[in-house]
């Protein structure tokens, strides 16, 4: 989870998407409770509201859910729905901005192919 | 209401006190040096009358700062001129009582000493003006006279003062500079040349305007005590109109 | 209870200054609004007609019904912290608690204290033996201990340090999070309160510029990035309303959405320190 904010992307969808690195890593367990509204409004100076949209983002996308009068928690599933919706997200996310700067730079796609290969070999 | 009372009364704690101690002293060491003196064969008098002239100017000067510090705080605090106002003239009035309440005090303890040591006396402005009104009078009585004669008095003072204050908080610059200078120039410098010029006629006229107004005339020390009220509520209102308007000096 | 505060054609006049043009606008209960605009502006002058330390010379300000000036029952739901220190200048500290408390029932002595600690201010200094920024800290310290319905803060962080600074921002998100109510924030560090307000209000020389929510407000702007010649032809017939230039590329701020084709050029949303400039030098016309 990234616990400071960059200035190109809307800070709700930045909250959102550092709960779900933060479920992916284990930080946030399934079923396990996270920080407060209040809690995220104070780390990262921001708004109230916007780190409740944030999270109802999750919510409505079934990660998170409410139990009344205590708080937000981790559902279960929902590390495998983040993986899920990520891998769906990788292609727009991922590969096409790589397309369109290796044609910026005049990349061929077999130079790309192996620059990928390179990588996987040195995981 | 009763917080702003509070409040004002609190910031005035403390001079009060240093304006009584002192004046305490004074009267302390002016007495039992006369005692002294008189004990050491060296014949003399010490004598007070109208210590109430001290407390005139006191009051009068509380006047004069009671307004731009309070005000402020009031604004604060979300309190309206309205209640602000009411509540400055709640705290002079309440001061004025005060104040003539201990100077009877001082006055019952003067005459206490003034058995004991001789040469000394004590006389009080009311048995100045009045001497006619007080003889053949219930003591107590007249204490009382005294009291409310002396409330009064200082009630149209500190309102003149309060008046002052406001005026200058609200006026221009010129406006200060003429309350601050002009009007101590006007009444010391300018009315006595203007007496001269007229042959002593102003100021005898004067003279006789007060002698009427405050009851010296007719020894009655009740019509005093109205003019003293009618020109405290003269001042109050001026105080007043003024102080709805006021806005923060930038 | 929950009511907003209504502000009808506000205008402020001293002399042949207009210092407030006709601003109409409504605060809602429980929101933070960033009140911004440039030096002389007019945000001093319409924070002190509502809190009722000056007197419009036209319009009116209501709440719940009532006009607030001179209305106590109204005034007593607001709180206002000024850059001017309206405190005695011999006051101590913790006397200016005291008397707080008294006039105001929703103050929490307790919880100034505490914040008084993490400011480290000395509750036993007078108000005139305090530096700039401890005056401003002292001043900010009664407005975040006050739990009324509207809040107002004049230049809080005045002369703070950069901690200080910070620890003001999280103790208002923290307080504003637990107990909700309108914080209105008058400030030129627009990059600082960016995140942390939820709506804004920018006045322009007496005249409302925008009242609005900050994203609302945010995705009527964006700005192009490219060649200058690109950049210059996508201008044309757009509302541009700033440039910057650098060697042969440019940068334009630009009102409206983006086309939906823009090659060579790239989109972005503007920040709103930057959009704000823009929206307020006095070369636009």
């Amino acid at each position: 989870m990234n616990f400071n904010l960059n200035d190109d992307r809307p800070i709700f969808l930045q909250i959102a998407e550092g709960i779900e690195d933060g479920i992916l890593t284990g930080g946030f367990p399934e079923e396990s409770q996270i920080p407060s509204i209040t809690e995220f409004s104070v780390l990262y100076k921001i708004n109230p509201a916007t780190a409740l949209k944030g999270i109802n983002l999750l919510v409505d996308t079934g990660i998170l859910y409410k139990k009344r009068g205590i708080g937000m928690f981790v559902a279960a599933g929902a590390v495998a729905a983040v993986r899920r919706n990520r891998q769906q997200q990788f292609y727009e996310s991922y590969i096409l901005p790589l397309i369109r700067e290796a044609v910026n730079l005049n990349l061929t796609k077999i130079e790309i192919i192996s620059m990928i290969e390179k990588g996987f070999s040195n995981e | 209401m009763k917080k702003l009372l509070q409040y004002q009364l609190h910031t005035t704690k403390r001079s009060l006190l240093i304006f009584y101690s002192i004046l305490i002293v004074c009267i302390l060491i002016f007495s039992g040096s006369a005692a002294i003196i008189l004990n050491g064969e060296v014949k003399g008098s010490s004598s007070f009358s109208g210590i109430e002239f001290a407390t005139i100017i006191f009051l009068f000067v509380c006047g004069l700062v009671s307004f731009s510090e309070t005000f402020h705080m009031f604004l604060q605090n979300g309190i309206t001129r309205k209640r602000m106002l009411a509540s400055l003239f709640l705290y002079s009035t309440i001061l004025c009582a005060i104040t003539s309440l201990i100077d009877k005090l001082i006055l019952i303890l003067g005459s206490f000493m003034e058995t004991r040591i001789e040469g000394l006396s004590f006389t009080s402005l009311f048995a100045m003006v009045f001497p006619d009104f007080i003889q053949h009078q219930n003591p107590v009585f007249l204490l009382l006279i005294n009291f409310l004669l002396g409330f009064t008095l200082y009630m149209s003072f500190m309102f003149f003062g309060l008046f002052l204050s406001i005026a200058s908080y609200r006026g221009s610059r010129i406006v200060r500079i003429l309350i601050a200078a002009g009007l101590p120039v006007f009444l010391f410098v300018v009315t006595p040349i203007l007496d001269t010029i007229l042959d002593g006629k102003l100021y005898s006229f004067l003279n006789k305007v007060l002698q009427i107004f405050s009851g010296f005339k007719s020894q009655n020390p009740f019509i005093g005590m109205a003019s003293f009220l009618i020109i405290s509520a003269f001042w109050g209102t001026l105080a007043y109109v003024l102080g709805r308007k006021a806005c923060k000096q930038q | 209870m929950n009511e907003a505060i209504i502000i009808k054609d506000l205008t402020k006049k001293y002399g042949s200054l207009c210092a407030l043009d006709h601003v109409s606008l409504t605060l809602e209960p429980n929101h933070i609004y960033g009140l911004l605009g440039r030096n002389g502006a007019g945000k001093t002058t319409m924070l002190n007609l509502i809190n009722n330390r000056i007197f419009p010379t036209e319009g009116e300000i209501l709440y719940g019904n009532e006009n607030v000036t001179e209305n106590s029952s109204a005034q007593n739901q607001f709180f206002l912290m000024s850059e001017d220190t309206y405190y005695p200048e011999n006051m101590r500290v913790q006397e200016a608690f005291l008397w707080t408390s008294k006039f105001h029932p929703s103050f929490d002595p307790e919880y100034a204290k505490s914040l008084a600690d993490k400011f480290q201010l000395n509750i036993k200094s007078r108000s005139k033996n305090l530096s700039t920024g401890y005056r401003s800290i002292f001043k900010l310290i009664i407005a975040l201990s006050i739990n009324v319905p509207f809040i107002f803060f004049d230049e809080p962080v005045l002369g703070l340090d950069a901690n200080h600074r910070d620890l003001f921002y999280r103790l208002l998100l923290e307080k504003y999070s637990e107990k909700p109510a309108t914080y209105v924030l008058s400030t030129h560090l627009i990059e600082e309160v960016a995140d942390i307000i939820e709506d804004l209000i920018i006045i322009k020389q007496g005249k409302i510029l925008a009242c609005e929510n900050k994203e609302e407000f945010l995705s009527k702007a964006y700005t192009v990035a490219g060649e200058s010649r690109i950049v210059d032809a996508y201008c044309q017939d757009r509302k541009c309303i700033g440039t910057e230039n650098f060697g042969g590329l440019k940068l334009a701020y630009l009102l409206g959405r983006p086309a939906p084709d823009t090659q060579g050029l790239t989109v972005s949303t503007p920040d709103l320190q930057k959009l704000f400039i823009k929206l307020t030098n006095d070369d636009l016309l």
